[in-house]
């Protein structure tokens, strides 16, 4: 049984975002919802100043908190190290949210794609209201609903339990890559077994030393990163001499 | 405040804090894990399909990947969409590109909230409120594509009646290369001179530089991977413009190949990611180039082999000092002494340092490293500098860098475009009547070639557009008014500056039809909506792009059945309207189109679905019918080619061009004979000089220096008195051409714009000047220009340049859709740029102006 | 008489147009979601949850109150012990209606038992109030029909006085445990819980019993109640000082989750370095109990457990606000660095939901259960 991890190279991370909507995209998560996300930071005072991205996900860490502290074993872990959540088993306590050191939970605090349901229209006759577009193009709750997702997770997840990034367990299981990883346009993302000495994310993790969000806590994360955003060049002095 | 910032940076660096974790107990913890995992004891070991393997295959999917292309902006990547019952569910690229790699940007996936936009017109429709104005609800009804293209062809049939086919007028927007089918050939056959594109909008005046210095009217490609100095002027490669997707495939690479330095007055994508940050003052990048320029030669950092050298091996190059012409022996550039004569020899690392507002020693050390990187060094030459009043030298000067590095057409430099070759459409002339061929020898509407409007596209005067004047010409009556006007994916009312304008001059046209996906502010003005259908799902067409050191043609098609009633602008509309003509006794237009024959069958078409195919096919034939193959990929057939969806050009020829320029003197040109030649034939067509014609455009240059690259002060609207802050306009990640704002994730993910803030239009301001005029992050703000006024959200933002204010375009919609739109009809959300920008010139490019033109002032509100 | 049987109708129907409120807001809830409540993702949970744990608090405090005549066998207090453990369990009630419309799948709540975590504090807590409340409506049947010291009775009140200590402990680890909000980690939550269920439950117990000694007229000669208000003066004492510590611990310490944590805009507002409440709603009854002549008016006991009643409320709420007043992570992109809040109307209409039917039971259990009854 393999162990999945991630791998983010900073360094071919351009911080554009791609990972998080092609996300949204794959996983028919509603608005205002992160599975995919990031931390940013513009650090400095002009004109000494940079900015700073660090893409973020569910960390699957092998000692969750979310899945300690969840009632009902809605949120557990699965043999390949992947942070699986049930919705129906899901009481909407929101623990697993309070407790989550890297705030990748979110709850349904409506029935989802309300956007979409709206029923007015701008210009009489002329154009559609959200809802009678999606009834003519067909899909479930949004137009571009992708059914792929309901293989392991209900397609669109009801108001009243949480959702999080699942490490695309339903593409990892037909041998795909998770989305992010796909969409990624800078190949920022290395996905693999990191039980297998000679996958790739293993070979990156010992080429260089890498971190991981919160580690101090315990939680022994399964995103990796490797390499700094913005490697500058700066001419090197003798101490500031 | 400070302090909080502190605290906050304090707290986040508690949360990043594990650098300092022991690398000894992360080993265990790491081994403990793969320990757990062994335990499990699987055997199975998971293999991942890449990309390009999973292309050839639907997979698993309950979908297929159908080849298509995104125009969300002009990078004209190729794409795939995942097609699960007709419907579009996914977006990604074409990993048969060699342009795109495979790679997507973040805002192609905003296509699918495009296509599948509620507010996207479902039928045609026609205005039922005479009344023309910003105020007037055109009150907007649905009619048949029946009705809808007989009022059109009523209205044209009136025109030729009565011999004034001049008075009609084609706008263009966003086009494929099927546009001459409406564009040019529909145009001609009516009889107008009055096709008006957008590119004077887009980016002009970038093309101007490399033109008058090496021949090129063009965009250019980089080599960046090759290169060892990469200096971007005001482009934004990470977030906009072009190759997005190829350019942050390898960025990561380059950055550690190369030194990377962005000169920009707003912290851009780009800049975050670079090894120097250049914040200059907006519109004084030309002092900056001549410094660089200035330093190369100094120190005779000039690429030898490229340039040549002084006969004795001295150099002459003292500050200060005129050099012998004769001294110097040039190789592939021509005027290298004299520039230096002219322009650089006063031009110092500390003159420019004054005029940028950037330190001494960083305009030496990236002068000094760009200059050793030679040959592998870039000079990259963006709209920021140049969509500017004085912008075309600044597009000289920038660009002429490349000539000094020899990097023009060089290993790690700056590339053209690699040969490609489809075909053009059949040629209108034989279908041209009397009436066209006279209607079409009246004067343009948009003034181009007029003593204030040179225009000098390839070294023909009058030869630009001047999209934004057209608004002056319909207005004015001059040289004619416009009765009948088509329009087709622009939105001029948004995309120019000073909009008003056109509101009024829309409001003027008697008769205009607008095709568009979305009725949006130009639709607010027409007596016709036509619904278009969305190019990347919708649509039969194909454009070219260049990236990599490789050309791509890559074609759209329709991927889904068009939504509700919507049809293709470039091909079909036009081939409906030429039918409904021939009804009408007039049969050219339509009798044209029917030479557009399937090169697979030698059919011709017979209806607007067919034609749309045939063109396409009839364009791109020399690229995949085996018979006709003339270089590239290969392909077996039509249908070989429609799966693939891209062709790629065989790899970038480096220094063909070399002493081959198309410049007048054949070699890269520091003084410009082919510019020289162009002017002198502008004021030789109006009985003037050069001088008396650059004082009439606002440039400052005058004699010899006129063709020479050089540093010009900007021309600025509005006094610092007034106005204390410089508006610095830019460009999102999101943006699909201002088109996104309808899309819900547009604002849902809008932060991945440096400074910028989800579900909002934030003016970026520096703390200091934000706490010098009692603003703070959150506040409503009313910024004003001499030209107008917008409402908007204030930013603190360290990456903006003290005394400008940065703000990116895209929101301010007051139309468009429901999210667009604060209150569809009445209300924007959030604030247009283009409402602060004046309507002013580079009126050698023709561009239309968009940064260092504007002063403005902040209040709260 | 017939002006209190006005009184007595109007009460009722107050109460009962309040329960048709709640029962509204109950239906708005599962129809619309708890996007209805000023909560989000940063804030996940507010006043429904405060008031869940305050109650449920209250009400262990109650059954801890109850073990002094019941467990420990002092048999003075016994003349209140049937009227505690009716209280707790009335509590415990309104507490499950508050949390209860908290939950957003309440439907799910099978699966507590389908598929339990031990591992988890809810779980836990939930279980302890399920069972506890079930052995105190055991015991109240005892006590309510005549047995108060069968072994099995004992044995009842032995175990609601384990599950009643228990519960509060579990309450302050569903906190204690969260290692990604500094301040709330640790077993000083704990602690700190099961302090505050024994003075509110006290204090809760006192209020209302003079309140019904006032309204009806009858009841426990008033004496007893000042040595209970001599154990409720030592709770609010212990409280203090644990406060305080708590105060200089978290005003001394540079983590920086509690320099973020200082930041926030409390709730109540400040007087110097202490938050409002905790001057007015537990340092100046502590002072008012002090004073012995306060102390022995029924007036002065009244005002008193009615500030702390509050102050316990309000504290609940600053300690549950403040530790969740400022984005984890990445949340810190969408959402602004601190969170205000106020409650939306619909949070206000679950606290009045859960006290009423609170209330509404104390109300027909004071007139038909006689609550003061005591054995021989």
């Amino acid at each position: 049984m393999p162990r999945y991890a991630m791998v983010i190279d900073l360094q071919r991370c351009v911080g554009c975002g791609a990972c998080s909507i092609a996300c949204r995209n794959e996983n028919n998560v509603p608005e205002g919802i992160y599975w995919s996300n990031k931390i940013t930071e513009t650090v400095g005072t002009f004109p000494n100043v940079r900015y700073h991205y660090i893409p973020t996900l569910c960390n699957h860490c092998e000692y969750a908190p979310c899945v300690r502290g969840c009632p009902t074993k809605a949120m557990h872990k699965l043999e390949n190290g992947i942070t699986m959540h049930d919705p129906k088993k899901c009481i909407g306590c929101k623990y697993c949210e309070f407790n989550c050191p890297y705030g990748v939970i979110y709850f349904n605090w409506e029935a989802p794609h309300k956007f979409w349901r709206d029923k007015r229209v701008e210009i009489k006759d002329g154009t559609a209201s959200p809802s009678e577009l999606v009834k003519e193009v067909g899909g479930k709750a949004v137009p571009y609903y992708n059914p792929e997702r309901d293989a392991t997770l209900p397609g669109i997840r009801p108001k009243g339990v949480v959702e999080k990034c699942t490490f695309c367990d339903h593409r990892v299981n037909l041998g795909e890559l998770p989305r992010c990883v796909e969409a990624c346009p800078a190949d920022a993302r290395i996905f693999g077994d990191i039980s297998d000495p000679k996958s790739d994310i293993s070979a990156l993790l010992g080429k260089f030393r890498p971190f991981r969000l919160r580690e101090q806590i315990g939680t022994n994360p399964h995103v990796f990163y490797i390499r700094g955003y913005n490697p500058a060049a700066y001419q090197p002095t003798k101490g500031g001499v | 405040m400070k302090e909080k910032q502190e605290k906050h940076r304090s707290f986040m660096k508690d949360f990043l804090d594990d650098f300092k974790m022991s690398r000894r107990s992360f080993m265990k913890k790491a081994s403990a894990a793969t320990g757990g995992a062994i335990a499990l004891g699987g055997a199975f070991t998971p293999s991942f399909r890449t990309l390009a393997e999973a292309s050839e295959t639907s997979g698993k999917g309950l979908g297929e990947w159908i080849a298509s292309t995104c125009q969300g902006c002009t990078s004209w990547c190729s794409k795939q969409v995942y097609v699960i019952d007709g419907r579009a569910v996914k977006v990604r690229g074409n990993p048969n590109s060699k342009v795109n790699l495979g790679a997507g940007c973040p805002r192609s996936h905003l296509g699918l909230q495009q296509v599948y936009d509620p507010d996207r017109i479902k039928t045609p429709m026609k205005r039922t409120n005479a009344k023309k104005g910003r105020n007037e609800d055109p009150k907007f009804v649905p009619i048949s594509w029946d009705e809808a293209l007989n009022t059109i062809a009523d209205k044209i049939m009136e025109l030729r009646k009565n011999n004034e086919t001049h008075k009609y007028m084609l706008m263009r927007g966003r086009y494929s290369y099927m546009r001459d089918v409406l564009y040019d050939r529909m145009t001609k056959i009516i009889g107008s001179p009055n096709n008006i594109s957008h590119s004077a909008i887009c980016a002009e005046a970038e093309k101007f530089g490399p033109y008058y210095t090496e021949g090129y009217w063009n965009y250019r490609q980089y080599d960046v991977t090759n290169a060892r100095y990469v200096l971007i002027w005001g482009a934004d490669p990470l977030a906009a413009n072009r190759q997005v997707s190829y350019y942050s495939a390898v960025w990561g690479d380059v950055i550690g190949k190369a030194t990377i330095a962005v000169v920009e007055p707003r912290l851009s994508a780009t800049a975050g990611k670079a090894d120097e940050w250049l914040p200059v003052e907006p519109g004084h990048d030309g002092a900056l180039a001549a410094a660089i320029a200035h330093t190369i030669l100094v120190e005779g950092l000039w690429n030898k082999e490229f340039v040549g050298d002084f006969t004795d091996g001295q150099n002459r190059f003292v500050p200060g000092a005129v050099v012998d012409e004769e001294t110097f022996e040039e190789k592939h550039t021509y005027g290298v002494v004299k520039w230096w004569n002219l322009e650089l020899k006063d031009k110092t690392v500390e003159w420019a340092a004054e005029r940028t507002g950037l330190p001494v020693e960083q305009i030496q050390r990236v002068a000094l490293e760009f200059g050793q990187a030679a040959p592998q060094a870039i000079s990259w030459v963006g709209g920021g500098p140049v969509m500017q009043v004085r912008g075309a030298y600044t597009s000289m000067i920038c660009h002429a860098l490349n000539g000094l590095t020899g990097g023009v057409d060089n290993v790690g430099g700056t590339l053209a475009s690699n040969k490609e070759y489809t075909d053009h459409f059949p040629e209108p002339d034989d279908f041209m009547d009397e009436i066209a061929k006279k209607g079409k020898k009246h004067g343009k509407i948009d003034h181009r070639g007029r003593k204030e409007f040179p225009c000098l596209n390839e070294g023909k005067p009058g030869s630009a557009v001047v999209t934004n004047n057209a608004a002056e010409g319909i207005l004015n009556e001059d040289p004619n008014e416009i009765k009948v006007a088509i329009a087709y994916m622009n939105n001029f009312t948004f995309s120019c500056g000073q909009p008003e304008r056109w509101e009024r001059a829309l409001s003027k046209i008697p008769f205009l039809v607008h095709i568009t996906t979305n009725a949006s502010e130009f639709s607010w003005f027409a007596d016709i909506l036509l619904p278009d259908a969305h190019h990347m799902f919708e649509k039969w067409g194909y454009v070219k792009s260049i990236g990599n050191g490789y050309r791509h043609v890559t074609i759209m098609q329709p991927v889904i059945k068009p939504m509700w009633e919507a049809k293709i602008d470039e091909t079909e509309m036009p081939w409906l309207i030429a039918e409904k003509l021939n009804e009408r006794g007039f049969s050219n237009l339509l009798d044209h189109y029917k030479t557009y024959i399937d090169p697979e069958t030698g059919k011709a078409p017979t209806n607007a679905q067919e034609f749309a195919l045939y063109a396409l096919k009839y364009a791109t034939q020399n690229l995949w019918d085996p018979a006709k193959y003339k270089g590239g990929d290969k392909f077996n057939g039509w249908e070989d080619f429609r799966k693939a969806g891209v062709w790629n050009s065989d790899p970038y020829p480096f220094r063909k061009r070399w002493s081959n320029m198309k410049t007048k003197t054949k070699k890269f040109e520091f003084y410009s004979e082919t510019l020289k030649e162009a002017l002198e034939k502008h004021a030789e067509n109006h009985k003037t000089t050069v001088d008396d014609i650059l004082e009439t455009c606002f440039y400052q240059a005058r004699n010899e220096q006129a063709f020479i690259p050089h540093y010009e002060e900007p021309y600025t609207n509005g006094t610092e008195a007034e106005y204390p802050f410089l508006f610095v306009d830019h460009k999102s990640r999101l943006n699909r051409e201002g088109r996104s704002a309808n899309c819900p994730w547009y604002y849902d993910f809008k932060d991945v714009d440096p400074g910028d803030t989800v579900w909002d239009d934030v003016a970026k301001i520096n703390p200091l000047d934000a706490k010098k005029i009692g603003v703070k992050t959150g506040d409503a703000i009313r910024i004003t220009s001499p030209t107008g006024s917008i409402t908007c959200t204030a930013k603190m933002w360290e990456g903006v340049r003290p005394g400008t204010v940065a703000k990116c375009y895209g929101q301010g919609h007051w139309v468009y859709g429901r999210l667009a739109a604060k209150e569809f009809g009445k209300i924007p959300r959030g604030g247009n740029n283009n409402d602060l920008i004046p309507a002013v010139y580079d009126r050698l490019s023709g561009s239309t102006v968009r940064h260092a033109a504007t002063r403005v002032k902040i209040e709260k509100v | 008489m017939s002006e209190n049987k006005g009184l007595y109708g109007i009460w009722l129907a107050v109460l009962g147009i309040a329960i048709v409120v709640g029962l509204i807001t109950a239906v708005k809830l599962f129809s619309q979601g708890h996007g209805l409540f000023n909560a989000n993702d940063v804030l996940i949970w507010t006043l429904p949850l405060g008031v869940y744990i305050y109650l449920a608090l209250a009400s262990s405090g109650l059954t801890l109150l109850a073990a002094i005549p019941l467990v420990f066998g002092v048999r003075k207090y016994e003349p209140f012990a049937k009227r505690l453990v009716f209280l707790a369990i009335a509590t415990l009630v309104g507490a499950f209606v508050s949390i209860g419309l908290e939950l957003g799948s309440v439907f799910h709540m099978i699966y507590i038992m389908l598929s339990p975590n031990f591992s988890s504090p809810i779980w836990w807590m939930g279980a302890i109030y399920s069972v506890e409340l079930a052995v105190l409506l055991v015991k109240f049947w005892k006590m309510h029909t005549g047995d108060w010291h069968s072994g099995f009775s004992k044995f009842l009140g032995t175990a609601s006085f384990i599950l009643a200590l228990a519960a509060p402990l579990m309450i302050g680890s569903v906190f204690g445990i969260t290692e990604s909000r500094v301040t709330y980690f640790g077993p000083v939550m704990s602690i700190y819980c099961l302090l505050m269920a024994f003075l509110s439950g006290t204090a809760l117990f006192i209020l209302y019993s003079l309140v019904v000694n006032k309204v009806t007229g009858n009841g426990v000669p008033a004496e007893l109640y000042d040595e209970v208000a001599l154990i409720f003066t030592y709770a609010a004492g212990v409280v203090a000082v644990f406060t305080v510590l708590k105060y200089a611990i978290e005003s001394a310490t540079v983590v920086p989750e509690f320099l973020v944590y200082r930041q926030f805009e409390h709730a109540f507002g400040t007087v110097g370095v202490f938050h409002t409440e905790v001057l007015l709603g537990l340092f100046l009854p502590f002072v008012l109990l002090l004073i012995r002549s306060v102390r022995k008016a029924a007036g002065g006991k009244i005002v008193a457990s009615a500030l702390i009643l509050i102050g316990t409320l309000l504290m609940h709420m600053e300690i549950l606000l403040a530790g969740q007043s400022h984005p984890v992570g990445p949340k810190a992109e969408q959402f602004p660095g601190f969170i205000s809040y106020f409650p939306s109307i619909w949070e206000i209409l679950v606290f009045v939901f859960a006290l009423a039917i609170m209330l509404l039971l104390y109300t027909l259990g004071e007139r038909y259960l006689k609550l003061t009854e005591a054995p021989e």
